[in-house]
């Protein structure tokens, strides 16, 4: 089947690239792990007769890390849910604003969330915090959240600035 | 305050209209409004708990993990076997085919949550054979999309996953809940194939003829699928793991499965990873951005002015019903299953609990108008995935072909809301 880029996909750029190998890793690794450690927790507590305390927090963790590497590439492929129905019967000047006001929205969302993330990393540095099971610290998982949502703003900006003044440079097919 | 909130929701209706997606819509004023009616770094401090919480939501895993296996049943084509039994048990009624096909898609559905990697599958595997014995392609089209449905009913469902995550409701009673819907439905959509093929048998002629000995043998293909179904369900309800665990051994079945019929190959597993992948973060988005509309609406006490306001009116919860589902089938017709449920649950939920509904019972009824919106025009998230399979079908006639479904849906609702225990039978006798 032929491949669809979205009109916000930037796949050419070293951003856009960035962004679908963190998807394509997160979604392959964490998903398998997910399954892994759900069938083996299943087996031995059926199987073996205890199962083990930390294959739930795996779980949690391994879909925390799923889901924020594949915000991202999940914008620049278009695949958020929207009423794109009007979206697509409005003339050029409409859908810029309509674009601008999808960048400001998102910079407010994740904007605030990685620079609320980055203090709170801080904070978790300082106090060693950690997972309850594992005792993993919680600093990595916050980086990611960070890193994934700088990704997108990134993404964001550079469309506002690139794609969206130079229709040629958009990915449309 | 109530004002705040007021503003804000016709501020994110504006922006959803304009085409805004509804994560950003609904995080950005929830955020905004958050910080208006109490304090900036307070809303930022619960921003990131609410992402860290709802990112750590043992139970919202199995929504991806479901999907990965209705995904990975769609990409290895293990489905086929399923249809080639059913045909031989129902293929000889009037209309035989499509009933088969019909049967199958709520068998599928049992096997997967997800309403459009049934209708993919089913479309890739039934569409050739309806071609072959020149069924109508509106009325066969038409089965299939609505068929895909029934996945949404029947358990496991990532519609029932979904709300009972946002409304804090059991996910094992809404499987339950689903189930007599679920079968009701796929028996109306039955009875319509068969009673239009034999009113006009030019429609859809009866199938060929098979022997007992066939029909069993045909029982063989499908032990893998009977086994993965009865799993995963039977591991739920049986008390061996909770919805998540099933999820996950769902996958490893359907892992094994292809694997012994050799067709697991690793670019159908990356396919379907990488799809499942966008599914989890959209998901995701719109669960975090939900909680924290529902907070705004709460902290601005929009909803206490929402059900004050339902009061005041003094509307009975027939008529409640009434205007929900016409919001439904209106919204139904711009968004898909999630973006429904997110836009319109932390809104109508109170007022459910203030009329005293079961949320059970108010799950199933949610999930229905949603199903219904999955094939109405212009979006209808069914009926394109129907065109994909079949584009020699025109959209038009798939959408006419589907309107007969949206009725018989329009008429489960008014069953399920006169005789309620048609719903709450099941869970109400298996979960105390």
């Amino acid at each position: 089947m032929e491949k669809k880029f979205s009109v916000y996909s930037q796949r050419e750029s070293f951003i856009g690239k960035l962004a679908f190998k963190a998807h394509s890793f997160a979604a392959q690794v964490f998903l398998l792990l997910m399954t892994g450690v759900i069938g083996i927790e299943v087996l031995f507590r059926h199987v073996f007769g205890g199962g083990f305390t930390w294959s739930q927090e795996v779980c949690e963790l391994s879909f925390f890390l799923l889901v924020f590497l594949c915000q991202a590439n999940t914008w620049q492929e278009d695949r958020h849910i929207r009423m794109d129905i009007f979206y697509n019967m409005f003339p050029a000047e409409i859908k810029k604003i309509t674009d601008l006001l999808t960048i400001i929205c998102a910079t407010i969302l994740y904007g605030l969330l990685a620079w609320q993330g980055l203090s709170e990393i801080k904070y978790q540095v300082a106090i060693n915090e950690s997972t309850m099971e594992l005792q993993l610290p919680m600093w990595p998982f916050s980086l990611t959240m960070v890193f994934s949502c700088i990704v997108l703003l990134i993404l964001l900006l550079r469309f506002l600035l690139v794609v969206w003044t130079d229709k040629s440079k958009q990915g449309v097919s | 305050m109530a004002e705040v909130g007021g503003y804000g929701l016709v501020f994110m209706m504006v922006l959803l209209l304009l085409g805004v997606p509804v994560t950003f819509a609904l995080g950005s004023v929830a955020i905004v409004g958050l910080s208006i009616a109490t304090d900036m770094s307070s809303v930022l401090q619960q921003l990131v708990m609410v992402a860290t919480q709802t990112g750590t939501n043992f139970v919202l895993l199995c929504i991806p993990l479901f999907i990965f296996m209705g995904k990975m049943v769609f990409h290895t084509g293990i489905a086929s076997n399923l249809f080639d039994c059913v045909e031989k048990w129902l293929g000889r009624i009037h209309g035989g085919l499509l009933v088969s096909s019909i049967v199958t898609c709520g068998l599928f559905g049992a096997i997967t949550g997800s309403s459009s990697a049934s209708v993919a599958t089913m479309a890739g595997i039934l569409r050739p054979e309806l071609k072959r014995y020149k069924y109508d392609d509106g009325l066969s089209a038409g089965a299939i999309a609505s068929a895909g449905t029934l996945a949404i009913l029947i358990p496991p469902s990532a519609g029932f996953i979904f709300y009972g995550v946002l409304t804090d409701t059991s996910v094992g009673r809404l499987f339950l809940a689903g189930v007599i819907p679920g079968i009701i439905s796929m028996f109306f959509y039955c009875f319509y194939c068969w009673f239009r093929c034999r009113l006009n048998p030019s429609l859809g002629p009866i199938g060929p003829r098979y022997s007992w000995k066939e029909r069993i043998l045909s029982l063989k293909g499908t032990w893998g699928l009977i086994l993965l179904f009865g799993t995963v369900i039977g591991g739920i309800y049986g008390g061996l793991f909770t919805p998540t665990e099933a999820s996950g051994v769902g996958v490893i079945g359907v892992l094994f499965i292809s694997g012994i019929q050799k067709k697991l190959t690793w670019k159908a597993t990356r396919d379907a990873l990488i799809d499942t992948g966008y599914v989890a973060a959209m998901i995701y988005g719109i669960i975090l951005t939900g909680y924290l509309m529902a907070r705004f609406l709460a902290v601005t006490g929009a909803s206490k002015a929402l059900v004050d306001l339902v009061a005041q009116w003094q509307l009975t919860p027939y008529v409640f019903l009434l205007v929900v589902g016409i919001i439904y089938i209106i919204l139904g017709t711009m968004l898909d299953m999630f973006g429904l449920l997110i836009l319109t649950i932390p809104f109508f939920f109170p007022i459910v609990h203030y009329f005293g509904l079961d949320p059970v019972w108010f799950g199933v009824f949610a999930v229905i108008m949603s199903e219904i919106g999955l094939l109405s025009p212009p979006v209808g998230v069914n009926v394109f995935v129907m065109h994909d399979a079949a584009p020699d079908i025109p959209m038009a006639s798939i959408f006419k072909g589907v309107f007969p479904y949206m009725i018989m849906s329009i008429f489960l609702i008014v069953l399920i809301t006169i005789f309620p225990k048609i719903v709450l039978w099941l869970p109400n006798m298996m979960i105390n």
